[in-house]
């Protein structure tokens, strides 16, 4: 009874989330859903190739993408696995809803049970979403029928099951032996922690050798590592094996592999229902104590009164103020693992590439500024666009002080910026270095990445500031939020205007550096160099100014 | 009466047909409000009349959709930085940066408004010890509970001396000891000339404390004045016992009296 009450109270929280959408909220988020579709559509043709080309390599084939599907599974799962990781601490103990559900007579076991749910819904939808267009890629491939369809669906259940109940239980484990806030602080590094490694890890078994038979030493070397041993114990290999038999028409082997993930997460259920049931209650109890801990020590105040000496105090407070709450905010600074990582893998993935001619390793590092482009946008996106929505419901302060908002927007674009110049600079200069690019591209690089940095910089904060997301559990509710999808898609349009913009004077130059043309064609290239300079003034402006109107008519 | 103690004149607060449209409510509606320097003004009406959004009008926090709204002769919503230097805020639901201490905190506003640095050094020592959270300014604010918190806020809006405070529901959470020395603080300040507009459904404070009440309901100021002004307003619409208080005024004004009916019911 408790249970469903609690159901229907969630389902009544999405129903009416639709019933009193604005019409210019609805128009909004049909449009994010055209533009969704659209990029699904774009992944699911690049998957659809890359299997049909797989399916049709000779002897190896149905291996290699049998390899390529046990590989996406366990991708998924541990995709799967820190989300829920992540998401169960917010959801189980730190719910706005929990101290309400708390003091009604529902018993403990609904109230987990329903927030077990939550857990399992929050941290799938996007993983199942973005694993989609793989799983229909590979069934085009095969020309499977409906039936395989409903057969993945019904196996992605219990999967999906299993993999929030390994979440909860972790999170449960470690909240009855570290009870308090700062515990979630310990097991937020550890997650994301483990989640950098693990995208090192995925990294560094460099998939892409599966579609690159030749650059394997021997052919007994690329048949020992595609036969070697898949981890037989994990849930990714089952589902793996569930779909293969499922592809072809075996419908026992599918049932065998579908029972095991089937009881597998029917036990994890009932293992941490059985673990709520003796800590849940006490475990939240304690979650709610403080540590009352001392902050004596001023340290960053001195450190950044020194470095900022020239700005005004009001903007130096304000800096003050955020590096304080980033460094002190676990679920904050800790992305940092994920920042390294990520430049980690790139800068491998640069030297590994096996750039034989002075043309392909020009070609490379002019395309590399687009990709350090990329990769600026997705750091934008985790800790430039939510700089505004952190402010959260302290907002007022800065809205009713004699702080200009005008200042205050400022204060963060200069805050994100320079991290993201120095960062922006080292992965332009190290991977030029790798790619022993000449003095012209190292300074184009640099010079286009560091005009790149203010354009990204200046449009994550605006866009951040026109899509205010204040009132949020966690910060990933605001990176996924319409806003931080529609400033990913202008962030890569406005990344890929600026390689189409220096294409031309580039090819001219490898043109002039080979001996094909003997001279420049200056006033095209005039006309490109004034081309750059309006598209980045407009994209460093025009942001920050409609960010700007949007929080001065900002209204709850 | 507390009134003729102050002087009229130029008003601090003023309001000219200040209208707030949410969709097709109106919250506020043509409002008119005139409030000298020196008095503390309260606001009271029934739940959502528009009391809260009034006040978010006055400190910047909302725009007007019409008419207009001037703090210490400045028109907010013209100059909003000059105007916002004399006004100090205290909303309902007042959230406070958790990852900072108080200290932190109270430097981080007078920062803000860029008090002198002697007096910041003199000044946050002497309100700390005020409000008796002296040994809470090196713990974070996400440790305090919801009192101290309250004392933390009302701390911050005394620190730069403001011309004109508004407060939303200034005693909610506070002990009686601390609900005290506020409305002390509020008559000293009030005998500074420092204007004080307050929203509350506390109507014994209002009684108490405040030299005009102003009463709302549905965006539209019904009654203004006076204790004994509207005392003698409510008198005009009907019967009113003798010896009736704010609250029996305020229910007469408001139509609130049909409660009584419903609350036999719990006879």
């Amino acid at each position: 009874m408790g249970m469903a009450l609690l159901y229907q109270m969630k389902f009544w929280e999405v129903r009416n989330r639709f019933r009193f959408m604005e019409t210019r909220a609805k128009i909004k988020n049909i449009f994010l859903l055209v533009i969704g579709f659209l990029f699904l559509w774009a992944i699911y043709s690049g998957f659809y190739r890359v299997l049909t080309y797989l399916r049709e390599v000779p002897l190896l084939g149905p291996i290699l993408v049998v390899k390529l599907l046990s590989m996406v599974f366990l991708t998924f799962l541990a995709m799967l696995i820190f989300s829920n990781v992540i998401t169960s601490f917010s959801t189980v103990y730190f719910s706005f809803d929990l101290p309400f559900l708390l003091s009604t007579p529902l018993p403990f076991r609904s109230i987990f049970g329903i927030k077990f749910l939550e857990t399992s819904i929050y941290s799938s939808w996007m993983v199942v979403l973005a694993f989609s267009p793989f799983l229909l890629a590979y069934g085009k491939t095969y020309s499977l029928k409906f039936l395989f369809y409903l057969q993945v669906i019904f196996v992605l259940i219990p999967f999906l099951v299993a993999a929030a109940g390994v979440g909860v239980i972790f999170s449960l484990i470690l909240m009855h032996f570290f009870p308090t806030r700062k515990t979630r602080d310990i097991l937020l590094i550890l997650a994301v922690f483990s989640g950098g490694g693990l995208y090192l890890l995925f990294r560094f078994l460099r998939p892409e050798r599966l579609v690159k038979p030749e650059a394997m030493g021997s052919v007994l070397n690329y048949l020992a590592m595609i036969r070697a041993p898949t981890l037989k114990f994990l849930p990714s290999f089952w589902i793996t094996q569930a779909v293969a038999f499922a592809t072809y028409g075996d419908f026992l082997g599918y049932i065998q592999f579908f029972s095991i993930i089937f009881l597998v997460a029917i036990a994890l259920v009932l293992i941490s229902l059985l673990l709520a049931s003796r800590t849940y209650y006490s475990n939240w109890a304690a979650a709610q104590e403080g540590t009352s801990q001392s902050l004596r020590k001023d340290r960053i105040g001195k450190v950044i009164g020194f470095i900022f000496k020239g700005f005004s105090r009001q903007v130096r407070a304000l800096i003050e103020k955020d590096t304080k709450l980033f460094f002190r905010d676990t679920s904050q600074w800790s992305q940092l693992f994920l920042l390294g990582a990520l430049v980690i893998v790139y800068l491998f993935n640069v030297y590994k590439l096996p750039l034989d001619t002075v043309y392909l390793k020009s070609l490379i590092s002019f395309l590399n500024i687009g990709l350090t482009g990329f990769v600026l946008a997705a750091l934008a996106l985790r800790f430039v666009y939510p700089a505004v929505s952190l402010e959260g419901s302290s907002f007022w302060i800065i809205q009713s002080s004699p702080l200009s908002l005008r200042k205050f927007l400022k204060e963060k674009f200069w805050i994100s910026f320079f991290p993201l110049m120095i960062l922006g600079g080292f992965l332009v200069l190290v991977s030029n270095l790798f790619l022993k690019a000449d003095i012209f591209f190292t300074l184009l690089s640099l010079g286009s990445v560091e005009v790149m940095v203010a354009g990204l910089t200046s449009l994550a904060l605006g866009m951040g500031a026109i899509y205010p997301k204040f009132y949020v559990e966690n910060i990933s509710q605001i990176e996924s939020s319409l806003g931080g999808v529609l400033f990913m898609i202008y962030a890569l349009f406005y990344v890929g205007i600026i390689i189409a913009l220096e294409a031309l004077p580039v090819r001219s130059y490898f043109q002039y550096t080979f001996g094909l043309k003997e001279s420049f064609y200056w006033p095209a290239i005039a006309i490109i160099i004034a081309a750059f300079i309006i598209v980045n003034l407009i994209v460093i402006w025009l942001p920050f100014h409609l960010g700007k109107k949007a929080l001065l008519n900002y209204e709850e | 009466m507390l009134l003729q103690e102050c002087p009229t004149g130029s008003g601090m607060i003023k309001t000219i047909e200040l209208t707030k449209r949410f969709g097709h409510l109106n919250a506020v509606d043509k409002l008119n409000l005139d409030i000298p320097p020196g008095e503390i003004f309260g606001l009271l009406g029934p739940n959502g009349a528009g009391k809260t959004t009034t006040i978010r009008i006055l400190t910047g926090l909302l725009k007007p959709t019409s008419g207009q709204a001037l703090v210490g002769g400045y028109d907010i919503q013209k100059e909003p930085e000059i105007t916002k230097k004399i006004i100090g805020l205290v909303p309902d639901r007042p959230f406070l940066y958790q990852k900072l201490t108080g200290g932190e905190f109270l430097n981080f506003v007078a920062e803000l408004y860029e008090l002198p640095l002697e007096v910041k050094k003199r000044r946050i020592p002497e309100i700390l010890s005020l409000f008796e959270i002296n040994e809470w300014k090196d713990v974070l604010i996400e440790d305090y509970s919801h009192g101290i918190q309250r004392k933390l806020v009302m701390a911050s809006v005394l620190l730069h001396n403001p011309k004109v405070i508004f407060l939303d529901e200034p005693l909610v959470g506070l002990d009686p000891k601390a609900g005290r020395l506020v409305k002390r603080i509020f008559q000293e300040l009030s005998q500074k000339k420092v204007t004080i507009f307050m929203c509350t459904h506390t109507l014994e404070i209002a009684e108490k404390l405040c030299h005009r009440i102003g009463i709302i309901q549905e965006g539209k100021l019904v009654a203004l004045g006076t204790n004994e002004e509207l005392r003698r307003k409510a008198e005009r619409g009907g019967e009113m016992a003798e010896g009736a208080d704010l609250e029996d005024i305020f229910l007469k004004l408001t139509g609130g009296t049909e409660y009584e009916e419903l609350l036999k019911y719990l006879e």
